[in-house]
């Protein structure tokens, strides 16, 4: 039963929303810095990548040339020698931050209803990233000094990689740890989003406490072959990472769970900047059971995700967006319980609506349906957000948001329904 | 009294009012700024090569003196070229004809994001054209006689004091002049320095 108890709180932590508030990552306004470009040119609206963005990141971090018709492609090489002169400025960025006046109000059945609110440093991110000057050779380091308002340096991303072959055909080796980003798909696919969390499937814990958005350390390579004038572009990627440890925590040194987690990726942007993704997980992870009693025993079952999202951008206004992941996990609510599960159909439905370059709004719907062996059958959370982004500046480098986020549902082992409604207005500055 | 959930609303509305105001204000100053023309003199100003430009004042253009076409071109050239650019950040200098104008723009067209049609770039580079020739303070004083909006000046359209100017840009004896004659004209003659917002931008830019 105590294992029971601790996997529903774990849900019904997931219910207050302490695992959703967070955008995972920001602009890097050093690459803004090294061509002189708004924020725009590859994002919506920071922090969600545009198809310009997404290229950026396959070519190495430099910027995609023109591929016309009948023309060579520039090889990753001469893209390297039209870079500018390397500098700190454009490649460091140490005030990424965002300060946020948050509300929120979480119930849950048996329990008063509590309310909190807090003015608060949310994001305080540095980020290191660029190429090695005359080489093919680039890198990422991310440290993230503040999140979610507490003091905590992580460092997110600490990558270092080569890319090859030419803007047309290009592929890319890297190593280190690294930001999962959901497969820096399509925009459906991405950990990026306009609200106030991503999409909830990214985020939500398993009953063996696996969350999909993580920064493991472990390798990565890709391909990536554009057409004629970007008119469609193919990708693929695949990783081998540690994944993560019992108490969801990624596995960053030498550990006891010895197999490695790996992850599928295949991307088709078609113009204008409508896309397809899936993505394929498969790893383990240990759960500890009757923790703290002498027989403490580790469950190490195996993960599997599997997802499908699309987007189509109507008019260059309205961004339709969609999302389904399938979640089939081994499960042990008791130790030496075989042939048992945690399943779960995740949806989402997003729309995105530019009213202009600098102003978008954005409402979303989650839906989990969750069930594990032994439990009470099917339990469904659901989640609604709405957000209106603005640049308050022409180069984008400072964004306004107001957003508001409902949460309700039951979890999926003791049937404990919870919700949570937050309102949030913050300020995001990227220099 | 009112209940917990009502305190929170109220409370996060009261907030979120000098937060919507700051922000509609912000938005306004945008608006002002666009309808700002940056004095000349400041324009011939050298750009610090990281300052961020385009949070300047988005410069606008007269459209008065534009032909109907490349008006049209101007406004193309703010919905899709000012999704990355603005005016502070004009083009680079490297490029001078026509023809290099207008494969500047078709390259831009061939970028992932560009949003551009054939006939878009055609519009946008018949303003980039425009914009490149009439950045010349003697063009810009000649062509504002171009009545008719046909981009070139004829004898008749002239000022007969004017004229003298018009014979010596006239190399061909066409009876025409275009604003690449004045131009070269005044670059031969050293009557006018070009104006070049593109000097502003780094060496590398958008090569």
């Amino acid at each position: 039963m105590r294992q029971y108890w601790s996997r529903s709180l774990m849900f019904v932590a997931l219910g207050s929303g302490i695992f959703t508030l967070t955008p995972k990552a920001e602009a890097m306004p050093m690459y803004s810095r090294r061509y002189n470009l708004k924020c725009s040119a590859c994002h919506t609206i920071a922090p969600q990548l545009n198809q310009m963005g997404w290229m950026f990141k396959r070519l190495g971090y430099h910027l995609p040339p023109a591929l016309m018709k009948g023309q060579q492609a520039p090889s990753i090489s001469d893209l390297v020698k039209k870079e500018p002169q390397w500098t700190v400025t454009d490649n460091v960025s140490v005030a990424v931050a965002d300060f946020a006046f948050m509300a929120t109000r979480n119930t849950q059945d048996g329990a008063a209803p509590t309310s909190s609110s807090a003015f608060q440093v949310n994001i305080w991110n540095n980020y290191f990233g660029g190429w090695v000057p005359d080489t093919n050779f680039f890198y990422l380091a991310e440290l993230d000094i503040i999140t979610n308002g507490s003091i905590n340096p992580t460092l997110t991303n600490a990558y270092f990689g080569y890319t090859g072959g030419n803007a047309k055909t290009s592929w890319y080796l890297a190593g280190g740890r690294e930001h999962l980003q959901i497969g820096e798909g399509t925009r459906a696919a991405q950990v990026y989003s306009l609200n106030l969390s991503s999409p909830l499937m990214f985020e939500s814990p398993s009953a063996n406490n696996f969350v999909l958005d993580q920064s493991p350390v472990g390798i990565d390579g890709g391909l990536t072959w554009a057409s004629d004038n970007y008119k469609n572009i193919l990708a693929a990627t695949v990783k081998v990472t540690n994944g993560d440890n019992a108490d969801g925590s990624e596995i960053l040194g030498l550990s006891d769970k010895n197999s490695k987690d790996v992850w599928f990726d295949a991307d088709w942007w078609f113009a204008p900047e409508s896309g397809i993704t899936f993505l394929d997980y498969y790893g383990k992870v240990d759960t500890i059971q009757n923790a703290g009693a002498a027989n403490q025993s580790t469950y190490r079952g195996a993960i599997r995700r599997v997802g499908a999202f699309a987007n189509y951008l109507i008019a260059n206004k309205v961004d339709v967006m969609a999302g389904y992941m399938l979640t089939k996990d081994d499960y042990q609510p008791l130790p030496g319980m075989t042939g048992s599960y945690f399943r779960a159909n995740d949806y989402y439905g997003e729309l995105n609506y530019y009213v202009n370059q600098l102003t978008a709004l954005s409402g979303r719907y989650d839906l989990l349906e969750q069930r594990v062996t032994g439990g009470p059958g099917a339990q469904s959370m659901h989640q609604w957000s709405a957000a209106l982004n603005r640049s308050l500046v022409r180069s984008g480098t400072v964004i306004g948001r107001l957003g508001y986020s409902y949460l309700t549902g039951r979890d999926p082992i003791l049937q404990i329904g919870s919700s949570s409604a937050t309102y949030e207005a913050d300020v995001l500055f990227n220099f | 009294m009112p209940k917990p959930n009502a305190r929170i609303k109220i409370f996060a509305g009261l907030f979120l009012i000098p937060f919507v105001w700051i922000g509609w204000a912000a938005a306004l100053r945008g608006q002002s700024g666009d309808q700002a023309v940056i004095a000349s003199e400041d324009r011939d100003k050298p750009c610090p090569a990281q300052a961020y430009n385009q949070d300047i004042a988005e410069l606008k253009l007269s459209t008065s003196e534009m032909a109907p076409e490349v008006q049209a071109g101007y406004h193309m050239f703010r919905e899709k070229c000012g999704l990355c650019h603005s005016l502070n950040q004009h083009p680079t200098k490297s490029e001078s004809s026509a023809q290099d104008w207008t494969h500047m723009v078709n390259r831009m067209e061939a970028m992932p994001s560009s949003h551009m049609t054939d006939a878009d770039a055609a519009s946008i580079a018949k303003f980039v054209i425009w914009e490149g020739d009439y950045s010349n303070d003697m063009v810009k004083t000649l062509m504002a006689f171009d009545v008719n909006h046909d981009g070139k000046l004829t004898r008749s359209e002239v000022p007969e004091r004017m004229q003298p100017i018009f014979d010596r840009a006239d190399k061909n004896k066409d009876g025409v002049v275009t604003p690449d004659e004045i131009k070269k004209l005044a670059e031969a003659e050293g009557a006018s320095v070009v104006v070049s917002r593109g000097d502003c931008d780094p060496e590398h830019r958008l090569k």
